[in-house]
């Protein structure tokens, strides 16, 4: 505490990151002049530093220009083998303008969770809103359509409400009907565009209780949506339940039209989407991906980057922090900190990106506990019996003054399909160059956001309903009633403070 | 009343007695444009049915999904939006109503004013656009009266509607006095000659000042040519008190009459009027004036004029006398009435000379003048002796001041309109008139510098503040309200405010009329040429207007100057 103390204490002079730029030699000082040029680079390298130990804090950024700087003398050796070994770095083509792509149909989909004030925000209502546009058309009733899918979470009986991940699993199953929606509804469209991964590691939301056959008919009916769905479901859930418990049971399992095990429904919507944009008879392949803004993934740094460079040279990290323990990609990325956006932001230029890299987005499915049955997610990895699609993911620098985004895609998408997603995602977000992110998502999280008006009319309900309820002295409850007391009255912090009585 | 409403937009937001807010469909009303919606109100422990009037002060148009940062990019790269993603289809459009007032929909409708709204319009009613002759009904208000049909005056459109007639009350503009004010090319003379034109055809006897010559076409109009007189301004030398000759001579002669100059002049004039104005005596004097300067070519010419050539003739005379010592001709005109004149030595007669110089300088700048506004005003009669005559029913009397300078202008001015007003306060003139005053601010001057301002400017205030009593009303048209008389101009009951840019000149209009506000003065700099913000008493409310074209163009209507030159010389 002490250390951290001092550390914290530390005075403009002695904070390495300040001083970096006079001490930096000519083979990193472009790099170093980079770096301070962009504050947002410079923000994330002093977090950090702050968060490292203090043993490689010394000379972090000293030494991290010097591995940028590397790095990028690697990438542009001229060799065009050496380059081709460690990773690429693809260029968007300046040429294309938005005159090449009139006459597209894009939609773009996005998510979102609505809340309500009582002491913390409590979630209500979740938000699913679609926007397709046909670009160069001037009818406006042609050329946008907006969808707006609002479930009210009370409505909805399965799922495990007490898990804070609750909201999550619903969004993340409104989101892909509405994906498959979109795409029946939009048989011509060139692309989709979701907001977030195309597939969350959805390992960590195994153990929720399943979405029952009304829960089901609810997003169906809202989404428009054929009942057959469910039948295709039930079919495929008639064979992976059995091998996810060995408690398979008829009694526990009950009917299956009455059991929607989230993981379960998830993959069967993601592959069904997948089959909807592979059909031969469609009349156009409808290119989809899914785009983050603040990326936390460190597996592009972890597996392509820093494993091909210790491939080549083991002591690369160790000879630059002058240590002998950094001999692993994983080490180096756990003890210094870099993720892929900040490694990838002093790596790439605006209108580059990365070279496509297969996500590992299931490697975390473990066995967990459904009320009281043992229930095993292992077959859905994607050495598995049931897997998941496989999902490849790459970076696009847009701008100077921002983190690169991360795109992914399915993993089947040859370079040209990745080339021609990396344009558009590049295009919709050069429309926006100081949040750097596609426009079109910009517009439908506008458009689908859940107004203050409305969470705060639904706050002031369910408040006076209580208020209501206590001051008639229908609560005889005296634990119910002080949690009510304090829901109605206190706020977040008094809640933390309050002792227990 | 029509059942024919096209809804338009809907009550958002909170709504007062005074204005409410409303969401509008795209391209379906504009600023000015009337509305209306429908609603109830408790009187007297009854529901009636009522319809609340509004104008649409202002609209503002968002679209909330379209980011500035967007907006900057499509900029540099001169793109065209909808070649890209962004939402050009969400837009919010809201529009600000005043309201006007209420009239009550049961009980069929009646021409009565508005009745001011109390409470205000429910959230989410439906507003619509009203059928036109609603809208007509409204803003005439119980013209269409038997008592008062005879009263409208068609002098336009509204500017948003252009399918109803504004149809205004010509009774407070004749009886109350009203304004126009515009700058230079907003159609303020267009907009005169229009209301002059309705008014010729109810016969009402107009009077007008034109200082530019934009009324002589007045003559053209088949209609009522035959009671359209133009007339030059003639200023009659010895018909004027001395004391004014003395000021013109001042004022013309680029140098002023010293007080010794003064004195002599005194007889000087006084003299020459006596003998001008007899034409045997005039004749007599000219032969012997001609004995003294028998090369005198204008003499032989002209004769002795009633004017100040001819006193200045005179005056030289006798200097020249006075030098060569004639004192024969001396007493001759001693004895003819220039008392002390053969007293008069050297001294004197460089004096005289002094004032024959100044008085032929004035003389001829007065020529000129007169010279000019002849041709500009296309007059051909002097005014009358007996000014009287001016006033009778269906006359329209055109008094040209063009050329003269803006001194003259106001004492000619004062001059007849001082006779005119006391003559119809005794009863001399039968019927009321209308004074119109193009440029008044030379006749109700703000800041009056000279005693010819001064005298203007009381005779318009004295009949801003009783003309009515004596059906004597003016309508003044002024580019430049700031430097209008603010108690003349506040004593006007209607206004037609055409373009005014000039931030002084809009910021007057603001705080002494009463009727325009805040919106009203933002639209001034913006109104096209030909239209108005009519406010007062002739409309039940300020309404946009678009003025329709007058039959009479002005005889210095704006030529093709190049044009002209280009097919000079063939």
């Amino acid at each position: 505490m002490k250390e951290n103390s001092k550390q914290l204490r530390m005075n403009q002079m002695e904070f390495p990151g300040f001083s970096f730029l006079e001490n930096s030699t000519s083979e990193y000082r472009e790099v170093s002049e980079d770096i301070t040029k962009r504050p947002h680079v410079f923000i994330a390298l002093v977090q950090n530093a702050l968060t490292i130990a203090q043993s490689l804090r010394d000379n972090y950024f000293v030494n991290t220009a010097k591995i940028v700087s590397r790095i990028r003398k690697k990438l542009i050796s001229g060799d065009k083998k050496i380059s081709e070994l460690f990773f690429n770095i693809r260029s968007i083509n300046e040429n294309i303008t938005w005159d090449d792509l009139r006459g597209e149909e894009i939609a773009f989909i996005d998510g979102g969770v609505g809340s309500v004030e009582i002491m913390g925000q409590v979630p209500m209502l979740l938000r699913v809103g679609t926007y397709k546009v046909k670009t160069g058309e001037t009818v406006l009733r042609e050329r946008e359509q907006f969808g707006f899918y609002p479930i009210i979470l009370g409505d909805l009986v399965g799922g495990s409400k007490e898990r804070k991940d609750y909201p999550d699993i619903v969004r993340i199953v409104g989101e892909l009907l509405a994906v498959i929606n979109t795409l029946q509804r939009y048989p011509k469209l060139d692309v989709l565009i979701l907001h977030g991964p195309l597939v969350y590691l959805v390992g960590q939301y195994a153990g929720h209780i399943p979405f029952t056959n009304e829960d089901i008919d609810i997003f169906l009916k809202n989404y428009s949506l054929e009942q057959n769905i469910k039948d295709e479901f039930q079919e495929q859930s008639k064979m992976i339940y059995p091998q996810m418990t060995q408690q398979w049971r008829a009694d526990w399992i009950g009917k299956l039209e009455d059991h929607y095990e989230p993981i379960c429904f998830m993959r069967f919507l993601l592959w069904k989407i997948k089959n909807i944009i592979e059909d031969a008879s469609r009349p156009k392949k409808t290119l989809i991906c899914g785009v983050t803004e603040r990326s936390t993934l460190s597996e592009f740094t972890r597996r392509i980057v820093f494993q091909r460079l210790l491939q080549k040279d083991p002591d690369f990290f160790n000879n630059i922090f002058g240590r002998n323990d950094i001999n692993s990609a994983n080490t180096a990325v756990e003890r210094l900190g870099y993720n892929d956006s900040l490694l990838l932001s002093m790596l790439l230029n605006p209108r580059e990106y990365s070279e496509p890299f297969n996500i590992d987005k299931y490697s975390n499915f473990r066995t967990a506990q459904i009320a009281d049955v043992q229930v095993d997610f292992r077959d859905f990895r994607a050495d598995g019996q049931y897997p998941f699609p496989n999902i490849n993911g790459f970076y696009i620098q847009v701008s100077e003054n921002t983190f690169p985004i991360r795109v992914e895609v399915f993993g089947n998408y040859n370079d040209s399909q990745i080339s021609e997603i990396a344009q558009r995602v590049h295009l919709y977000s050069t429309l926006l160059p100081g949040y750097a992110f596609p426009i079109g998502l910009d517009i439908v999280d506008k458009y689908a956001k859940v107004p203050n008006w409305l969470t705060d009319a639904y706050s002031k309900l369910i408040k006076y309903h209580l208020q209501s309820q206590l001051f008639q002295g229908k609560i005889s409850d005296e634990e119910l009633r002080r949690v009510i007391v304090q829901a109605l009255y206190a706020t977040q912090r008094d809640w933390f403070l309050r002792p227990s009585i | 009343m029509e059942s024919s409403k096209t809804m338009i937009g809907t009550v958002v937001g909170e709504s007062t007695p005074q204005e409410f807010r409303m969401s509008i469909t795209p391209g379906q009303v504009y600023v000015q444009d009337l509305v209306a919606l429908d609603a109830e109100i408790q009187e007297s422990g009854k529901i009636k049915q009522i319809r609340v009037w509004a104008k649409i002060e202002d609209i503002e148009r968002i679209n909330p999904l379209f980011p500035r940062e967007a907006g900057q990019e499509l900029a540099d790269l001169q793109v065209n939006p909808f070649d890209t993603v962004i939402s050009m289809s969400r837009e919010m459009i809201t529009a600000s109503c005043r309201i006007l007032g209420y009239e009550e929909i049961s009980g069929g409708e009646k021409n009565e004013p508005l009745k001011k709204l109390r409470y205000p319009p429910q959230p989410a009613s439906s507003v619509y656009k009203p059928p036109k002759a609603d809208i007509q009904r409204i803003i005439m208000g119980n013209l269409d009266d038997k008592s008062k049909k005879h009263r409208k005056l068609d002098i336009g459109w509204l500017s948003t509607r252009r399918d109803v007639d504004l149809i205004i009350d010509a009774h407070p503009i004749v009886a109350r006095h009203a304004a126009i004010l515009a700058m230079t090319g907003a159609g303020k003379s267009w907009t005169a000659k229009r209301i002059v034109e309705q008014l010729a055809e109810k016969q009402y006897p107009i009077v007008i000042f034109d200082p530019h010559g934009e009324y002589s076409g007045l003559s053209e109009i088949e209609a009522i040519k035959d009671r359209v007189h133009n007339y030059y301004a003639d200023i009659k030398i010895f018909e004027e008190e001395q004391d004014d000759i003395v000021r013109l001579i001042n004022g013309l002669g680029r140098s002023e009459l010293t007080p010794r100059m003064q004195d002599i002049f005194t007889d000087l004039f006084r003299f020459s009027s006596i003998i001008i104005q007899d034409q045997v005596t005039c004749q007599n004097m000219c032969n012997l004036l001609l004995s003294v300067r028998p090369d005198d070519q204008y003499l032989q010419k002209y004769g002795l004029s009633p004017n100040l050539f001819g006193i200045a003739a005179i005056g030289q005379c006798i200097c020249e006398a006075i030098r060569g010592d004639n004192q024969s001709f001396l007493s001759q005109i001693d004895s003819l009435g220039y008392t002390g004149v053969v007293a008069l030595n050297n001294r004197d007669a460089e004096t005289i000379n002094g004032i024959v110089w100044r008085t032929r300088r004035a003389a001829g700048a007065l020529a000129n003048m007169a010279r000019i506004n002849r041709k500009i005003s296309m007059g051909k009669e002097s005014l009358p002796t007996d000014i009287n005559t001016l006033i009778k029913k269906g006359s329209i009397n055109v008094i040209g001041l063009a050329g003269y300078s803006s001194e003259l202008r106001a004492s000619i001015y004062s001059l007849v309109v001082e006779k005119l007003f006391q003559n119809r306060i005794q009863n001399l003139i039968d019927l009321p008139f209308l004074l119109v005053l193009e440029e008044a601010h030379n006749f109700a001057p703000g800041a009056p510098t000279t005693d010819a301002d001064r005298q203007a400017l009381q005779i318009t205030r004295q009949i801003a503040q009783e003309g009515r009593k004596f059906g004597v009303g003016f309508l003044m048209i002024s580019q430049r309200p700031s430097r209008l008389d603010e108690t003349a101009l506040s004593q006007c009951n209607t206004f037609i405010i055409m373009r005014l840019v000039n931030p002084a000149d809009q910021q007057f209009v603001k705080r002494v009329i009463e009727t325009v506000g805040e919106k009203e003065t933002k639209l001034l700099p913006d109104l096209d040429v030909g239209e108005a913000i009519i406010s007062g008493q002739s409309v039940q409310f300020p309404v946009l207007a678009q003025i329709k074209s007058p039959q009479a163009t002005g005889s210095r209507s704006e030529e093709d100057l190049i044009m002209e030159v280009s097919k000079y010389g063939g």
